[in-house]
């Protein structure tokens, strides 16, 4: 006859095994809008000015907002002319903000390039042919939040990578399975 | 056999004659009309008429030939070696000793004029269908757009011609693989025995080694080529399918293992050398090569010194302090280098680059890049007047025109490559426009 101890302890072995895979978090439409680099949270009632500042021609297509435990973050998928550098570029990026509850300041924590448009001469190139595709996810034991990003383009299959947030750096850094290289 | 049977026999003999040559003529044109050289589009690109109006779209997958007539123009062959052809896309007017420059044509997308070099081509799509017409190949053939055919055998009997023996031998030394350290180092320094002023005749491998031991980073560049194409190759093996839209992370691997692997400061000397490599206009001649690629580097050195512009994503993405390397963060700070922009054209070539499969071009100027550091670190590279300036921070290509060069008076940009004088600015070809004192 098997122990009604040892049921127990099995039970709450698998719902502790059950409880500690990270939880899937919810990435929720919020309005936005911009003027240039400077972007309005409507709901924050705060300015923010994107990664990039020196850029122009911004145009924001959405907004998120991502909320577990102490964090809040949002973020912003636009496109813009990066003015930075010898010539400009016209790029698509997914910018990653932290609402700091200490000090309750909103700050960059990661700024993706999506897609950059050809600049060589006569190209045919005029308009973006990636995406981008995000999961958000926390891991409550190890306090991690972790947001997987797929590029994704029509005629490439990419594979998605995980990015982590590291508290200390304050910055979504790239995660790199123990392998090869 | 009466006079109407032989006038006969004649005139079906002339007839015969003349079907034969037009076939032959037609076989030539067949011939002629694909020379061996051809590639393949792997990205839409654009054709135009003769006047380089009309612009067509011609899609992927077409296979594209330079006309045999401009081959024969240029190198007075319509099959010439795939090296050549190389050095044509590389430096077009060089290449073809000034008979190919740019010309100007109105961009499609943007309405204004531009300048491009633009070559007479063959198309045939994937149907069969044949266009002729002009093309702007050079911006493609360094992009990841085009395949060309053939380029990836290495030609080790290139007839490139070399004017400086002593640089040459060193950079042939370089570029041989799987060569141990001390005895590759053997051959450098007895090759340039007699202007090596830290060498005699050396003749003993133990005394070599206190020298090697002793020179710092005159010997650790040379080392560092060496354990640089390990790592590249085994990097291009384990990473197989980088192209344009997942470089970026692929960029952040490479230089993450680059760190992990050579330590901060040898990765930063790698990644000038990279940089140097991707940066400078390509030259035939390997002393102005090396000039030009030095010139780059003197940017990026003098942009470290100064800490210019030090903010790089790339860093924070891997978890590396800004501060980890003066290089690494001159070279990574955001938009600086465009060659190493998350989805620049030219990253991933850089990224595939694998010693074993790379054609010799490749690997000569890469070779190049890593000997211009050893030369600069010897003395033997000299920057003359404001070329020397610690704030010579920026350059462009002579093509563009970014806003802040307007109110910047250009460098003369002048560089002696062991004893021989160089100006940057009387070559052929896209050229480097150089400035000092921007704030």
């Amino acid at each position: 006859m098997i122990r009604i101890d040892f049921i127990i302890i099995t039970i709450l072995i698998l719902a502790n095994i059950a409880l500690a895979k990270p939880e899937n978090l919810a990435a929720k439409k919020i309005s936005c809008s911009n003027k240039n680099t400077v972007v309005s949270f409507g709901e924050l009632k705060k300015n923010y000015t994107l990664y990039d500042k020196n850029s122009v021609s911004v145009k924001v297509y959405n907004c998120e907002k991502i909320q577990s435990g102490s964090y809040q973050f949002y973020t912003v998928f636009f496109s813009s002319e990066v003015r930075d550098g010898v010539e400009p570029k016209k790029v698509l990026t997914y910018e990653v903000i932290l609402l700091d509850k200490k000090d309750n300041q909103l700050k960059t924590v990661r700024s993706e390039t999506v897609d950059q448009l050809d600049q060589s001469t006569d190209s045919t190139n005029t308009k973006f042919e990636n995406s981008i595709k995000t999961g958000w996810k926390y891991d409550k034991d190890k306090d991690l939040v972790m947001l997987k990003v797929n590029i994704e383009n029509k005629t490439e299959k990419n594979e998605p990578y995980i990015l982590v947030f590291n508290k200390k750096n304050q910055w979504f850094e790239d995660y790199f399975p123990k392998s090869k290289n | 056999m009466d006079t109407k049977a032989i006038l006969n026999i004649i005139k079906i003999t002339i007839v015969l004659q003349i079907i034969a040559a037009t076939l032959a003529f037609a076989n030539e044109a067949v011939d002629n009309s694909s020379s061996k050289v051809s590639y393949t589009n792997t990205r839409t690109v654009r054709l135009r008429d003769k006047h380089l109006r009309n612009p067509v779209n011609v899609k992927k997958g077409s296979r594209i030939s330079l006309d045999p007539e401009f081959l024969k123009k240029v190198f007075g062959t319509t099959t010439p070696t795939a090296e050549q052809i190389q050095q044509l896309m590389l430096n077009p007017e060089e290449a073809s000793h000034g008979k190919v420059v740019t010309q100007s044509f109105k961009d499609t997308n943007t309405g204004q004029y531009k300048y491009d070099y633009f070559f007479p081509v063959i198309v045939v799509d994937e149907i069969g269908k044949m266009l002729k017409g002009q093309m702007a190949l050079q911006a493609y053939f360094r992009s990841e757009f085009v395949e060309l055919d053939g380029l990836t055998i290495a030609d080790d009997n290139s007839r490139v011609a070399y004017q400086s023996p002593q640089t040459s031998d060193r950079v042939r030394s370089l570029i041989k693989q799987n060569r141990r350290v001390t005895e590759a180092a053997a051959t450098d320094y007895c090759t340039t025995c007699s202007n090596n002023p830290r060498s005699g005749n050396i003749q003993d491998l133990s005394n070599l080694k206190d020298v090697i031991n002793t020179a710092t980073t005159s010997t650790s560049t040379h080392e560092l080529w060496i354990k640089f194409n390990d790592f590249a190759r085994e990097f291009a093996s384990n990473n197989k399918h980088i192209s344009k839209s997942n470089a970026g992370r692929y960029k952040r691997l490479y230089i993450k293992s680059l760190i992990e692997k050579f330590g901060a400061k040898d990765a930063g000397i790698i990644l000038t050398a990279l940089t140097g490599y991707m940066e400078s206009p390509h030259r035939q001649n390997i002393d102005v090569q090396i000039a030009e690629i030095a010139a780059v580097i003197k940017v990026i050195e003098n942009r470290a010194q100064n800490r210019y512009k030090t903010k790089s994503k790339t860093l924070r993405d891997i978890g590396a302090s800004q501060d980890l390397d003066a290089r690494l963060s001159a070279i990574l700070a955001d938009w600086q280098f465009s060659a190493w922009n998350d989805k620049d054209n030219s990253l991933p070539r850089m990224l595939n680059y694998n010693p074993d499969t790379a054609d010799t071009t490749t690997k000569r100027k890469l070779a190049m890049a890593f000997e211009a550091q050893k030369l600069m670190n010897e003395g033997n590279i000299e920057f003359i007047g404001k070329m020397n300036d610690s704030h010579l921070q920026h350059y462009h290509a002579n093509y563009v025109s970014p806003s802040w060069s307007n109110s910047r008076k250009r460098v003369e940009p002048k560089v002696k490559v062991n004893g021989v004088e160089i100006d940057l600015s009387k070559q052929r070809g896209a050229k480097h426009v150089f400035y000092a004192e921007i704030s």
